[in-house]
């Protein structure tokens, strides 16, 4: 082989092509090498939040600390916590600067607190009170983690929510069959399910023919303060028979299909689409996607089994994100699952057997209590 | 015959761009000191094609001996591909690529990379005295920093470096600079890069995650719920894909031997394996007619009659016609394979090696 093999494209536009692709190529390598600086500042990014956390963690202490302090000031016949301050420098460098400050907030925690590294306070460093160091560490943790799987704890309440319903039909199958009537009954089979898996704080966005709009749901989940929420739908594929178990979580998405179900699942909703196209990259961004992530996938593993049990040529589309509506604003772990697809004539067939419907709502409830035992954040760690 | 064309064809772009001659004179000459090679480094399979024509592949994995026991019976300190497989119990083994980027943080995968570079490197036997110039595919989609991952991994054993998409080192070496779109089924990723005569750019290219290994997982599930007292494990699955994968219909029945309750039987696994294997096609159909959506409206017809699969993905027996028809439904689609898809990726990433000026190689 030539080592200076400019031959020409088969466009017969000539070499030009291949040097401008050559170029390209070391110009993108060039700019990985500015890349360089970037990552260094994200690094040093990091290394901010990391301290943000440490500040946080050791606020919530102080909090924890101070709120212990007036018993233990009570305890000791109104005595001055000055008179219990470690004599560290670190307390030194946090001290109030004046006596009666010192009796009114005791610096007490703060000597116990502050972690040694960064920052390490200084004698000019603002005194931290009991009440700031509350919101600082709520506002820190809570942005960028949340406590429910901060500190490892159970699914207790979950929405479940049975697409469509009233005067919305959804999708309909060919000998009749309505998603909203599918998505009821495989809703109150979940529900039956989890309080056997010991769940026993179940909400139902609807537990009859009712219409409820999305947002109601969304509202009602978040006045619930639910630790999850899952939507369950039927899938319809107007252009083809093929029985596709999928489940979504929010995000944003390119694909046309998933937007064209994303647009149908959406009807009844305040928004279009294009309304909120920038509000959804936003947040895509800006979301802890993985936990609703991982749950999906969790769910999505158990449904796929379940359905290809019932039909063996089910297709596994696996997760995706999705522009959903109904998983809009929602900051715990929030799924869609269109647990089978209307359109094809076998799975219409199974959606209608009460028994069927029980598996694929054991199927569900399988994912669910797989993803509560795992742990997320082990998982997103792996 | 070909290096006739091809010599003609270099005369002509000579001609063509009148490069001055004491130029190119002098870049052949800086060229000859240079050993050129092409890297594809994968997450189940690394290759590697030089300038001195010595071409070699491994299974991506490393493998160090647990213990000084360990290392006395292997008699080395370090194990690369399937010979570490084979003695996997007595090493820590690492396949340090998940989905084709380098496992940032994860205990030895850095290493092994840097590892993986070094062994493959040493196999193309280069001269001493001579520098290396590389270019590593990468999946289209990764990150920069994985690109930097990779830079930093590879940068101990070569003075320069360039890094490129997997599924454009192929267009390159396939010469399908042009309307075309190639598939690039890997172990981890799937990567789909559209090209239309410039550098692909982020919107030309799509990485999926069902690939080789979803196979392997599908196939384990699939067997496990048929054969439930089976003893089975993932190398296995990976094993049985190997030897008989298929899509679509197939006459012979596909019979493995199976460790069930203890005793050796054997099984027909014929629809297990085409379950398995038919599950990464309909996220491709979906990517395949996303890609060709975005392309000028008057240059679809080109692309759609000009898909190519490449990687190992694309040894499934029936693959490509399987494909062609699940896009049918579309349009008419014509899909077909690389010649050598074990080195398509590798000996693309060589011929751009060569191709680049010198003038664009820096050290690093």
């Amino acid at each position: 082989m030539s080592p200076m093999n400019f031959r020409k494209l088969a466009d017969g536009r000539g070499e030009d092509a291949r040097s401008r692709i050559l170029r390209g190529i070391y110009e993108e390598n060039q700019a990985l090498g500015d890349f360089t600086g970037t990552l260094k500042k994200k690094s040093a990014r990091g290394a901010a939040w990391q301290a943000r956390q440490w500040i946080s963690i050791g606020a919530l202490l102080i909090a924890l600390v101070g709120l212990a302090t007036p018993v233990f000031v009570n305890r000791n016949g109104g005595e001055t916590a000055a008179a219990v301050t470690a004599p560290t420098p670190q307390a030194k460098a946090v001290a109030p600067a004046t006596a009666g400050e010192a009796a009114a907030e005791p610096p007490v925690a703060v000597t116990t607190a502050v972690p040694a590294t960064p920052p390490a306070p200084t004698a000019t460093t603002p005194r931290v009170r009991v009440a700031n160091a509350r919101e600082v560490a709520g506002l820190e943790i809570l942005d960028d983690l949340p406590l429910s799987q901060m500190l490892d704890l159970g699914i207790r309440r979950i929405v479940v929510d049975a697409g469509h319903g009233g005067s919305d039909k959804g999708a309909v199958g060919k000998d009749g069959t309505m998603e909203k009537d599918v998505t009821l009954a495989i809703a109150l089979k979940l529900r039956d399910q989890l309080k056997e898996q010991g769940i026993a704080d179940i909400i139902m966005t609807r537990t009859d023919d009712s219409t409820v709009a999305l947002h109601e749901r969304v509202d009602l989940a978040k006045a619930a303060k639910a630790d999850m929420f899952i939507s369950i739908h039927v899938n319809s594929l107007p252009r083809s028979s093929k029985n596709v178990v999928e489940t979504f979580y929010f995000g944003p998405s390119k694909d046309q299909r998933t937007l064209e179900l994303a647009d149908q699942e959406n009807k009844g909703s305040k928004y279009g689409l294009s309304d909120f196209t920038e509000i959804v990259a936003r947040l895509g961004k800006a979301m802890k996607l993985q936990e609703s992530k991982k749950l999906a996938e969790a769910i999505q593993r158990d449904l796929y089994r379940s359905g290809r049990e019932l039909d063996p040529d089910a297709i596994d589309t696996g997760v995706k994100r999705a522009p959903f509506v109904v998983l809009l604003g929602l900051d715990v772990p929030s799924v869609l699952a269109e647990v089978s697809c209307m359109s094809s004539e076998k799975a219409e067939r199974y959606l209608n057997s009460e028994e069927d419907q029980g598996r694929i709502a054991a199927a569900i409830a399988s994912g669910v209590m797989r993803y509560q035992n795992k742990g997320a954040v082990k998982n997103e760690r792996e | 015959m070909k290096g006739n064309d091809e010599s003609q064809e270099y005369q002509d772009s000579v001609q063509d761009n009148e490069q001055p001659q004491e130029e190119e004179q002098a870049q052949m000459k800086e060229k000859d000191k240079v050993l050129y090679v092409g890297i594809d480094l994968g997450t189940s399979r690394s290759a590697i094609s030089s300038g001195n024509g010595n071409r070699e592949w491994i299974e991506s994995y490393v493998g160090w001996p647990k213990d000084f026991i360990a290392e006395k019976v292997l008699g080395k300190p370090v194990l690369f591909g399937n010979e570490a497989l084979e003695n996997r119990l007595s090493l820590d083994v690492c396949r340090p690529l998940d989905r084709g980027v380098i496992r940032k943080g994860i205990e030895g995968s850095e290493k092994a990379v840097k590892e993986i570079i070094r062994h493959l490197i040493e196999q193309v036997h280069p001269d001493s005295n001579c520098s290396i110039n590389a270019v590593v595919g990468v999946p289209a989609e990764s990150l920069n920093s994985n690109k930097l991952a990779i830079k930093d991994a590879v940068s101990g054993y070569v003075n320069s470096l360039m890094v490129v998409s997997e599924p454009f080192t192929i267009a390159y070496g396939a010469d399908l600079l042009n309307h075309s779109l190639v598939i690039d089924i890997g172990a981890g990723t799937t990567d789909f890069c559209v090209m239309h005569g410039m550098i692909p750019s982020e919107d030309d290219q799509k990485t999926l995650f069902t690939a080789g290994d979803y196979i392997d997982e599908q196939l384990l599930n699939g067997l496990l719920q048929k054969f439930p007292g089976c003893k089975l494990n993932a190398y296995m699955a990976r094993q049985f894909k190997e030897a008989h994968s298929f899509v679509g219909a197939l006459d012979e029945p596909v019979v493995v031997e199976l460790s069930v309750n203890g005793k050796l039987v054997r099984q027909d696994i014929k629809e297990e394996m085409r379950r398995a294997c038919e599950s990464i096609v309909p996220p491709m159909v979906e990517t395949v007619i996303e890609l060709v959506a975005k392309v000028e409206p008057e240059f679809q017809e080109k692309v759609k009659k000009n898909i190519v699969l490449g990687g190992g993905g694309s040894l499934i027996r029936g693959l490509s016609s399987y494909l062609e028809n699940q896009l049918g439904e579309y349009g008419n689609y014509y899909v077909r394979c690389v010649s050598d898809p074990l080195f398509g990726g590798a000996d693309g990433a060589l011929k751009l090696a060569q191709d680049m000026p010198a003038r664009y190689w820096e050290s690093l």
